[in-house]
């Protein structure tokens, strides 16, 4: 190996250990602050570890402003979302895919335009519709519109679309119901691509800010990430509260990251190539 | 081969169903609400609603705030598009260059911000960037600089809050490129070796221009996500200061949500719509480009 790859080599190497490290600190600083006792955080020269690592600030967080109400709220939201979108995406992506029917071409011109829709801008009218039915500070103020999502319908499409159609044709003539095609033979085989869109649609719903803001004005019902803003308005100068605040907001999304990387990272990479 | 069945309009009717009234129907709301003065009077009696035509439109092109985060919202999309491009590309290319048993470790680690809540991110990245005991500050005054008030000048903060976007947002787009880059046949570098081509001339040669479509939908993608900044101005600076990173989206919820101005801010955010497709519109047409050539 000449020198001059070596160089490049030893350089790439440095590069990526220098993008990761700059990625990675933030968040091991927060995390480091949330084990922090209130002078060592706000020391003049900034402590990169705690020295006398202390839960005090979990515990506030918890007992005080109560996150684990907004923990749980966060999860039934996604879960719910998640399950919901699924089994929307699912049937919405094979109907597309591979189910001849009147008016096809139209409802897949009208998933590609909702994609172009960003939906914080429809926030106004959306609050009105939830006022009007009484449904704001219920979950489903949260769950529906966050279903609505025309992306998982898209990759689920293009999941199926590269399937060959026989297998389904072959159990078409043996006189198979749509129903229990789909169920026994479409649903396993895109299962991965399901998989892939559940765990998107989770961290996307477990993250989402703005709507959920909005909808949810009754304190009991509030989300993390809502919580969260609202508590740093009275707080921002308790750091070891609010690192642990963010901490624990984020750390349950890594952890479901690092356990469905392949999958998430799918569904990634798949809404890249859909278009 | 596929048979017309009635039964598969029934695979697509609950995604129909969520799509026109969470979606579509609000579409249509935010831009006839934009046609009224709906504001908190309306909300009390709807007999003080009224049909104003453009109105709010007109108002719009002379409100020196619309204008200001029109601004703001661009440096971001202008600054950050690119920055994020750039380093989501670099990072990819570097990742697919080292050996295998390295690349999961590295996509794992620039990709983990991308899951993070934005909140959570904001209220980190306030700490590092404090004035007083903030890390980057401290780092400065190593360097022997002298401490910077990111978040408290109009021209820092939002320089401050395009570098949290990038530093958030450019692991996604280094999935993307590396999956990209995994496709351009190994073929095209071995001929380019052979004629003797350094490392320079097969960057910008192949992989540039092969990745050139992969890029140009990512800028797409990138362009939608920063041109609906919020959460960041507002956990890290609630706008200020001096309404300096008030995001166009950030202006709407204050007219909305604050003020109650809904026709002045359903204007808004039938621009913010408006221009987003026309993003999307002018990204198809110089993509067709690509693939001519």
């Amino acid at each position: 190996m000449s020198l001059q790859n070596r160089t490049l080599r030893a350089g790439t190497y440095l590069g990526l250990a220098v993008l990761a490290g700059a990625t990675l600190f933030p968040l091991l600083w927060v995390t480091s602050i949330a084990l922090m006792r209130a002078p060592e955080a706000a020391a003049g020269t900034p402590s990169l570890w705690p020295h006398h690592p202390t839960l005090v600030n979990v515990i506030n967080i918890i007992s005080r402003q109560h996150l684990g109400r907004y923990f749980f709220n966060s999860l039934v939201v996604a879960i719910a979302t998640m399950a919901l979108s699924m089994l929307v995406a699912g049937s919405a992506g094979y109907g597309l895919a591979r189910v001849e029917f009147r008016g096809r071409r139209m409802v897949s011109w009208l998933v590609m335009l909702g994609v172009l829709i960003p939906n914080q801008a429809l926030v106004l009218p959306l609050f009105e519709m939830f006022r009007t039915v009484h449904l704001v500070n219920h979950y489903a103020a949260l769950v529906l519109p966050a279903a609505a999502n025309p992306v998982g319908i898209v990759l689920v499409q293009a999941y199926m679309r590269a399937i060959p159609a026989d297998i389904l044709d072959a159990a078409r003539i043996d006189g198979a119901s749509e129903w229990r095609i789909y169920r026994s033979i479409v649903v396993p085989l895109m299962a991965p691509m399901l998989a892939a869109v559940g765990v998107l649609i989770f961290v996307v719903s477990w993250n989402d800010f703005m709507w959920p803001m909005i909808a949810m004005q009754q304190e009991s019902m509030q989300t993390l990430p809502v919580a969260l803003a609202a508590i740093d308005r009275e707080h921002y100068q308790d750091i070891g509260l609010m690192a642990a605040g963010a901490t624990m907001t984020m750390l349950p999304m890594v952890f479901v990251f690092l356990a469905s990387q392949r999958y998430y990272l799918r569904s990634v990479i798949a809404g890249s190539l859909t278009d | 081969m596929m048979r017309k069945r009635p039964s598969g309009a029934l695979f697509v009717l609950p995604a129909l169903v969520l799509l026109a009234v969470f979606v579509f129907i609000p579409l249509i709301g935010v831009f006839g609400l934009s046609l009224t003065d709906f504001d908190v009077y309306s909300v009390a009696n709807p007999a003080n609603l009224h049909v104003i035509g453009a109105a709010n439109y007109w108002h719009l092109l002379r409100d020196r705030q619309a204008w200001q985060a029109l601004e703001t919202t661009l440096v971001v999309v202008v600054v950050g598009v690119p920055a994020t491009l750039l380093l989501s590309l670099i990072s990819a290319l570097m990742i697919e260059s080292i050996a295998e048993r390295w690349r999961g470790l590295f996509r794992t680690a620039l990709f983990v911000p991308v899951v993070c809540s934005t909140v959570a991110i904001a209220i980190s990245w306030r700490y590092l960037l404090n004035t007083r005991f903030g890390l980057v500050n401290h780092l400065l005054g190593l360097l022997g600089l002298r401490a910077v008030d990111w978040l408290g000048s109009p021209h820092l903060a939002i320089l401050a809050i395009t570098i949290v976007v990038v530093w958030k947002g450019f692991g996604y787009g280094m999935i993307i490129v590396s999956a990209a880059r995994k496709e351009i046949p190994d073929e095209l570098y071995d001929a380019a070796r052979i004629e003797g081509a350094g490392v320079p001339h097969r960057l910008l040669r192949i992989t540039v221009p092969m990745l050139a479509p992969t890029l140009g939908l990512l800028a797409l993608l990138d362009v939608s996500g920063y041109w609906q900044l919020f959460a960041e101005p507002y956990v890290l600076t609630q706008g200020g200061p001096l309404g300096s990173t008030t995001s166009l989206l950030l202006l709407m919820y204050e007219r909305g949500f604050r003020w109650w101005r809904w026709g002045a801010a359903s204007a808004i955010a039938m621009a913010l719509t408006a221009v987003m497709w026309l993003f999307a519109w002018v990204q198809r047409h110089t993509r067709a480009g690509w693939r001519g050539d």
